[in-house]
């Protein structure tokens, strides 16, 4: 398998296959990222963390790129959670004026956009790690359920339910927001 | 015929529709009976997938991360072996020691990535222990207990992954999950019945649990209690309720043990929870020792907001904060023996941040029960 051969390199850190590794799986890790996080510097630390840390399982644990996905975007959950615990108190302090984002000429739509973003991360910061990674994998990249199962070392059935309730568990969260 | 289908298979169903681009409506009215339950989590999933429009990775994010990545890797590749011949006969005595120190500081760097039951592991402990003994900054010494619990739930979740059974003690958020399982930190518990009845006192805050982590079912839970931070100080101020013991914030409420008379300028013992970032609320204060200027130490449990003693005494004025075992003399915490230096701190912080709740909005006011 090309993959195959491409991780068998990459285990003997051979430059190319590093960079070929890293390109191919960054936007998804950023995209991830990116969706839980509004702080584009953070997003970017953390997403480069993420490829940092798979240094140290790489020849381990990571035999094809679905498993190196798995454990990056694993890890990038779990940066997110450390984010947030260390950022709490001064994210609610400014959750209601992060109008200081960059702003690239935004067009309506975009901005709309931005800020059902904006709702959702809010949102979902009250639902449980399992329940904010499942709808991070399938809304932030559109992993179908078999993807995602396996992402997440869970049965298709387990994911199923465990959207089922995230979802039921979001939409609670958006409800009492709006009110 | 689609009625017969579990609800979480309708809805994925129609999640991969509306995927392809179906009208919410046109994909309701093919599930009559279910549409009222469907709608609003169908509407929470077209928002959710709506909000992950805007994601744009910036090239120049992703060609920085690619060349620290690079970078790292060529270090890690290029680590310093073979010239250890170098040194020969000349440099004898200096390689005889320098191979003594890559032998202790390596044998710690190489049991970073180890978990229970790896050779290498007690090193690691032990290298985290004396970090923690040689850290005498307060908040620093938490952060880096903050972030050794944090290592001790990657590790179980390592050793879930690699099915593997060994004793493990994980620390952080206690949580419920939607399929009624219990999670520490994201680890999955085994309760017994009681425990749960234990766990529902303590849903929430953050735990320490001890047990036996088999592969995929999780950890089999020993034991679960609070996680408690104990310190000992001089009490440098007292303003009502807040109090500051050797720089660190210290809320000590009515339903706060307190014993002796602790005022300005005298040691105390406490045993708190971590309330917020830089705040503790005290569970139980006692002061320290030899009780001078008549106070004597006698035990008396009284509130604490109690500003009568607000001014400096200087008469037992050092400012160092000593770790948690200090073997005093005293039977006030009969618990802190095992794990040798842990200490325990039940963070408040944690239990938020795990889940945090940004529209409550400010100090959150919740302690455990």
């Amino acid at each position: 398998m090309e993959n195959d051969a491409l991780l068998d390199r990459a285990h003997h850190y051979d430059p190319q296959a590093l960079a070929e590794l890293h390109d191919q799986l960054y936007p998804q890790v950023y995209r991830y990222v990116a969706y839980r996080l509004d702080d584009p510097q953070a997003c970017e630390d953390i997403s480069s963390e993420v490829f940092l840390r798979l240094l140290d399982v790489l020849k381990k644990k990571v035999q094809t790129i679905q498993s190196a996905r798995a454990w990056l975007l694993g890890t990038a959950n779990h940066l997110v959670m450390d984010y947030y615990r260390h950022k709490y108190r001064r994210m609610t302090d400014n959750l209601d004026n992060h109008d200081n984002l960059p702003d690239h000429h935004s067009t309506e739509g975009e901005t709309e956009s931005r800020m059902i973003h904006q709702e959702v991360r809010e949102a979902m910061l009250n639902l449980t790690i399992d329940q904010q990674h499942v709808i991070t994998l399938r809304f932030s990249q559109e992993l179908s359920l078999e993807e995602t199962a396996q992402i997440m070392g869970k049965s298709v059935n387990a994911v199923k339910v465990l959207q089922y309730r995230a979802l039921a568990a979001l939409r609670r969260q958006l409800d009492r927001r709006m009110m | 015929m689609t009625q017969q289908l579990e609800p979480y298979t309708i809805l994925e169903n129609c999640l991969a529709r509306l995927n392809k681009g179906e009208d919410l409506e046109t994909v309701l009215a093919d599930f009559p009976q279910q549409a009222a339950e469907l709608r609003p989590l169908l509407i929470a999933a077209l928002k959710a997938s709506r909000s992950g429009v805007p994601l744009r990775v910036p090239a120049s994010a992703q060609i920085d991360s690619r060349a620290r990545f690079l970078v790292e890797a060529q270090r890690r590749q290029t680590k310093p072996v073979g010239f250890l011949p170098r040194f020969k006969l000349a440099g004898a005595f200096a390689a005889f020691a320098l191979i003594v120190f890559v032998g202790i500081f390596g044998t710690g760097l190489a049991s970073a990535e180890t978990v229970p039951g790896e050779t290498l592991y007690p090193v690691k402990r032990a290298v985290e222990q004396a970090q923690l003994v040689l850290t005498t900054n307060q908040s620093t010494r938490l952060d880096l207990e903050e972030e050794f619990d944090r290592r001790r739930v990657a590790e179980a979740e390592e050793l879930k992954q690699e099915g593997r059974t060994e004793p493990v003690t994980v620390a952080g958020p206690l949580e419920e999950l939607d399929d009624d399982s219990w999670s520490v930190g994201g680890v999955k518990l085994n309760l017994t019945p009681d425990q749960i009845i234990l766990a529902r006192t303590l849903l929430g805050s953050y735990i320490e649990v001890k047990g036996k982590i088999r592969g995929e079912e999780g950890i089999e839970v020993e034991n679960l209690e609070l996680r408690l931070f104990t310190f000992a100080g001089t009490i440098e101020e007292i303003s009502g309720k807040e109090w500051k013991v050797s720089g660190v914030k210290v809320l000590v409420m009515d339903s706060t043990q307190v014993s002796g008379k602790p005022r300005v300028g005298k040691r105390v013992e406490l045993t708190t929870l971590h309330y917020d970032e830089d705040s503790f609320l005290a569970l139980t204060v006692r002061v320290s020792g030899n009780g001078s200027n008549g106070n004597g130490s006698k035990e008396e449990i009284k509130g604490s907001d109690d500003p009568v003693m607000t001014e400096s005494v200087d008469d037992n004025p050092e400012n160092t904060l000593e770790a948690t075992r200090t073997p005093d003399h005293d039977d006030s915490d009969s618990s802190k023996d095992d794990e040798s230096s842990k200490t325990p701190d039940s963070n408040d912080d944690h239990q938020r941040t795990e889940t945090p709740k940004p529209d409550d909005d400010h100090e959150p006011t919740k302690t455990p029960d």
